[in-house]
């Protein structure tokens, strides 16, 4: 229903037909089909890039069962069976919300094993479910999973019950089912052909059953099913014709000077890079310590990480020799390497692989190639490019005291200027990319902040030289039969780092300037790297950890063992908190009621007041007179039409206080506004007002609490304040 | 159609941006898919605007104030194969008023087959309320892009206002004042001399004038001829709708009005007359209503009255129409639905 300002009150109507052929079963049949065979193409599409093992075929099979009774519920009770579906599977997922947790879990791990290839394990299936007369139907664990995300699946197939009914949503039902190839191309993949097409098709003959269930009479269904197969069989064609002519735009593809590679280029060099900066600029993004390192050797697919977002990522070769083209951070998979300490470590082991000893303004030169050695070494270590202005001005004025004091200074001036970030974004061509990480763009990992801190080491006099390799966390290090402490070395734990030589020990000292690093541990001679003890880098610990992925599983297995994570161990504070906050929820809905309730009133209350404080023609006499007679119909009393004489009888009864005389004054001057020109409009309302007020208070009177309640809050005939 | 195509465009930049990022070969076909759906449904489009044929047939003559009116839409689909999917846009409007009020109905007609859409409405003011079909889209198999086929039928519904009973006095002036009339009333007399009511006995008292000498000489007995009563309009409801001063509310009250008035004089047995000028043929319309029949019948004449612009020539024709008439009241009634007696605004009328 819609209103209008011309006195024109259009109701919506549904057509014969339309309305009809909602009511066939071959209609139903054809629209739980067509939401079966997209919901399925859509999990399929899901499950080609995110491969969890979820039990296809009770998924699909759980699919159709709940497609099928979607339908059939809304069939018989239309939009307004919504929340009752929806309520029904809220119940289902709290009431199985142990398969549920598992099912998120499984979907959470898929994302990170292709995110982070080789660094998750998936968990295993759920405990099988046993029921009926002694136990004697079992359901494996993969079906339940199956259901279950059959069932998280509920309100995306309600949506397209919905649209398939109404004709409107299809724009809101179209984003929702390319949610499957988005997921993929956020995490940098897509899908293949095969699950690709089946969606589009899907989807193809979904929007099509809207054309072809309509207006069908009885006994005519098999007809509209030979359209619908038309229809989509029309639709394969279109689409083999559309993947035949795609293989023509396929051709070229891999020329590099190709018109296809030069756009790629071109639109990661102007559009997706100046994007990022921009971005990078203005929004701050919160440190995050998960695997703070350099993707190590045996990156599983370098392919797939240079493609992540049309940037290049952080890889091992070219870390050092490419500066520039750092993007993001993204630990690599494990790596076969153990380190082993005769003593307990007592804060982060760094293991340096590579040094970097001259700048150029986009690399670091590796010493091993260079060859450098004794006073050439010195000297290389203690130099820097011209053009490096910003910086010299920085450390200008510092006090080059003691190296203690000037890492202090360092890390404050590096704070300052800089937060942790693992996707800064590649650094311009024409700009340094020290200057450009500390002076423009504002955040970086570990590379940015070692490279930084390297410089301004040198600039105060210090030789200095960049390092990469692995921190190994204190936490990795386990007590192995034979009494010394090994860690497992992998991926997560690459690492970049300054070193700064001390003349008095004739040693490299380890400094770590990366915000939310610890303390490193000098390794014994012959395993590897010697470091030295140090004092903190000032930043604290973050309760992540350098390489934070160990602390985490530690702190999460030591949570489990206490069954704190569980809530079904019984502990009482658990407990507290799981009813506490049913009744909050409790409480909040039942909040929710009351306040629509009572804004409803107000909103009307408020409407009252400015059709009773109308002068015009005594507009607002009679709404006080309408609001009494309706008042008087509540109250039971049989009440004649607004112009009645009949009606001033009742309203006397309810109102004996009034004189009877003041009534027919009402009745006439409501009469002589609706049919003659009132004089003294303003005198006459406010009289009347007067009136209204008396009736209600004596109405409201004779009211029991119940129907006072009604009155007051439902329907407020006669309040205005 | 323009948010659609611009949605059109970014849904293609966005197809673009993944076949030149991405290397799998399938972005490459659905580049295709999307660079070939406008083509697909533009001739489809095209095939099916010639295929479809609104009608405005199933719309009633009259309804009534505040209570639902239903009006039909019937389209048919010629085609053989096509099924369409359509979207029909009415709009309501009062003819006084400056707002319309719409509404989309969709559906879709198998093919060879016709639809009727029922549109329901409700409206708060009388007088007349013109219907139009506007336009009818037509959407492609995905209900992305559409034709738009221009209609503009209309018609005109008449909502009458409620003839309820309006509170006013009828003087004993009124209810002797004898009009000029072809009829005459048969319950009781009058002064017309023209028309005999009934010829009795002498009685004391009556006037000389009144013996039918030529009977009484028959009769052998003075007998006296009592004058017929004529039946016309005592009183005048003068319509007064100058151009500048309608508005839909004002119509509105004065249809409501006058409907209430007339009906009232009609039930207190009060003839009376009603009268408005028609500049187009430059005549004063006159209508006598009698009863509530022929009330009703001068409301829905009322309903074609046209605002006039020359308030002296329709001043002029007053005159001329009523010359050497008398009524007992003269009523007026102006297009704000005021109701004077003699050019005053009454506190309660009386006629």
């Amino acid at each position: 229903m819609r209103r209008e300002g011309s006195g024109i009150r259009i109701y919506g109507q549904k057509t014969l037909t339309y309305r009809t052929r909602q009511k066939y079963a071959s209609v139903w049949g054809i629209h739980a089909v067509s939401v079966w065979l997209l919901a399925a193409a859509w999990w399929n599409a899901f499950l080609s890039v995110f491969p969890a093992e979820l039990g296809s075929p009770w998924l699909y099979g759980s699919l159709a069962f709940l497609s099928a009774g979607t339908v059939l519920i809304h069939r018989k009770a239309g939009i307004r069976a919504v929340p009752a579906v929806l309520l029904i599977t809220g119940i289902s997922v709290w009431a199985g919300r142990t398969v549920f947790g598992q099912f998120f879990e499984r979907i959470r791990e898929s994302w990170m094993a292709m995110i982070y290839p080789g660094t998750v394990e998936m968990s295993g299936f759920p405990a099988e479910f046993a029921f009926g007369p002694k136990n004697m139907f079992v359901l494996p664990g993969e079906a339940l999973l199956g259901m279950a995300g059959a069932v998280v699946t509920v309100p995306l197939l309600e949506l397209w019950v919905i649209v398939l009914g109404k004709g409107k949503g299809r724009t809101m039902a179209g984003v929702f089912m390319a949610v499957p190839l988005l997921a993929a191309a956020a995490a940098g993949y897509f899908q293949t052909e095969l699950p690709a097409w089946l969606l589009i098709l899907a989807a193809g003959s979904y929007f099509g059953v809207c054309e072809q269930t309509g207006g069908e009479k009885r006994g005519q269904s098999l007809r509209m099913w030979i359209r619908y197969l038309g229809s989509a069989a029309l639709l394969c064609a279109v689409v083999l014709l559309s993947a035949d002519l795609g293989k023509v735009l396929d051709i070229g593809r891999q020329d590099p000077e190709g018109f296809y590679q030069e756009t790629r280029a071109g639109i990661r060099s102007g559009i997706i890079a100046p994007l990022e900066s921009f971005v990078d600029n203005t929004v701050l993004v919160g440190t995050e310590e998960e695997g703070d390192g350099i993707t190590g050797q045996g990156n599983a697919d370098p392919q797939r990480t240079e493609e992540g977002f049309g940037a290049q990522s952080l890889q091992t070769s070219s870390a050092m020799s490419d500066l520039k083209g750092l993007a993001y951070f993204q630990p690599s998979g494990a790596v076969e390497q153990t380190v082993r300490l005769e003593e307990p470590p007592s804060g982060t082991v760094y293991i340096a692989e590579r040094y970097g000893i001259t700048y150029t303004g986009d690399s670091w030169s590796d010493m091993s190639e260079e060859g450098l050695e004794g006073q050439a070494l010195m000297q290389a270590c203690t130099s820097w490019p011209d053009g490096l202005d910003g910086l010299e001005s920085l450390v200008s004025g510092w006090e080059t005291g003691s190296l203690e004091g000037l890492s202090g200074q360092i890390d404050e001036e590096l704070s300052g200027l800089a937060v942790y970030d693992t996707s800064p974004g590649p650094t311009p061509a024409d700009r340094d990319f020290v200057e450009y990480f500390l002076f423009e763009r504002g955040s970086g990992f570990c590379v940015h902040f070692a490279s930084a801190a390297v410089l301004l080491y040198r600039m105060n006099g210090f030789p200095a030289r960049y390092a990469e390799g692995y921190a190994v966390p204190e936490s990795a290090f386990v007590l192995s039969e034979d009494g010394a402490y090994e860690a497992r070395i992998d991926g997560t734990m690459g690492h970049a780092w300054c070193q700064v030589y001390d003349g008095e020990s004739g040693e490299w000292v380890n400094m770590e300037h990366t915000p939310g690093s610890a303390a490193a541990e000098p390794l014994p001679d012959g395993q590897g790297q010697a470091v030295t003890e140090e004092e903190t880098s000032g930043a604290e610990r973050q309760s992540e950890g350098v390489s934070g992925d160990e602390d985490q599983n530690t702190d999460s297995a030591e949570a489990e063992r206490q069954g704190v994570l569980s809530g079904e161990n019984g502990a009482p504070g658990e407990m507290f908190r799981v009813w506490g906050f049913r009744v909050m929820a409790a409480a909040a809905a039942v909040l929710v009621i009351f306040s629509g309730v009572f804004l409803q009133a107000a909103v009307r209350c408020s409407w009252n007041r400015k059709r009773f404080l109308e002068e015009k023609e005594g507009a607002g006499i009679t709404a006080m007179y309408e609001g009494i007679v309706k008042t008087a119909a509540f109250l039971g009393c049989e009440t004649a039409g607004l112009t009645e004489r009949e009606n001033v009888g009742l309203i006397c009864g309810i109102c004996p206080e009034v004189k009877r005389e003041e009534w027919i004054w009402l009745y006439e001057t409501v009469m002589e506004s609706l049919f003659y020109h009132l004089d003294d409009g303003r005198r006459k309302r406010k009289r009347a007002e007067m009136l209204c007020r008396r009736f209600q208070k004596a109405a409201m009177e004779r009211m029991g609490r119940g129907k006072r309640l009604i009155y007051r809050y439902v329907c407020v005939y006669t309040m205005w304040k | 159609m323009i948010r659609r195509i611009i949605s059109y465009l970014i849904f293609l930049l966005i197809i673009l941006y993944l076949f030149f990022m991405y290397n799998d070969a399938v972005l490459s076909g659905i580049l295709v898919l999307a660079l070939l759906t406008p083509v697909f449904s533009a001739a489809y489009l095209v095939r099916a605007r010639g295929r479809l044929s609104p009608d405005l047939d199933r719309i009633p003559a009259m309804g009534e104030c505040d209570k639902r009116i239903r009006a039909a839409v019937m389209l048919e689909n010629r085609s053989r194969f096509q099924s369409l999917h359509y979207m029909s846009r009415i709009s309501v409007k009062n003819q006084f008023a400056k707002k319309k009020a719409r509404s989309d109905l969709r559906g879709v007609i198998p093919p060879r087959k016709k639809e009727v859409c029922w549109c329901e409405f409700e409206s708060s003011m009388c007088g007349n309320v013109e219907i139009e079909l506007e336009s009818v889209k037509i959407f492609d198999p995905f209900g992305f892009f559409y034709i738009k086929i221009q209609c503009h039928m209309s018609s005109v519904i008449k909502v009458m206002p409620e003839f309820s009973p309006m509170p006013f006095e009828v003087t004993r002036r009124t209810r002797e004042f004898q009009a000029e009339a072809e009829e005459y009333s048969g319950e009781r007399r009058g002064d017309d001399p023209n028309e005999p009511y009934q010829i009795r006995e002498y009685r004391m008292q009556d006037p000389l004038r009144d013996i039918h000498w030529k009977l009484s000489a028959r009769e052998d007995d003075l007998m006296v001829r009592e004058r017929g009563f004529p039946l016309g309009c005592v009183v005048l409801i003068r319509i007064d709708l100058p151009e500048g001063e309608q508005s839909a509310e004002g119509f509105s009250r004065l249809l409501g009005t006058a409907a209430s008035l007339s009906v009232t004089l009609a039930e207190q047995k009060c003839i009376h007359m009603a009268a408005w000028y028609e500049e187009k043929n430059e005549r004063i319309v006159k209508m006598s209503i009698r009863d509530e029949e022929s009330a009703y019948e001068f409301i829905w004449r009322l309903m074609e009255i046209v605002p006039y612009k020359d308030k002296e020539k329709a001043e002029v024709c007053f005159e001329e129409a009523f010359k050497g008439q008398e009524f007992s009241s003269v009523v007026t009634i102006d297009g704000k639905g005021v109701l004077r007696k003699n050019g005053e605004i009454p506190e309660i009328l009386r006629v």
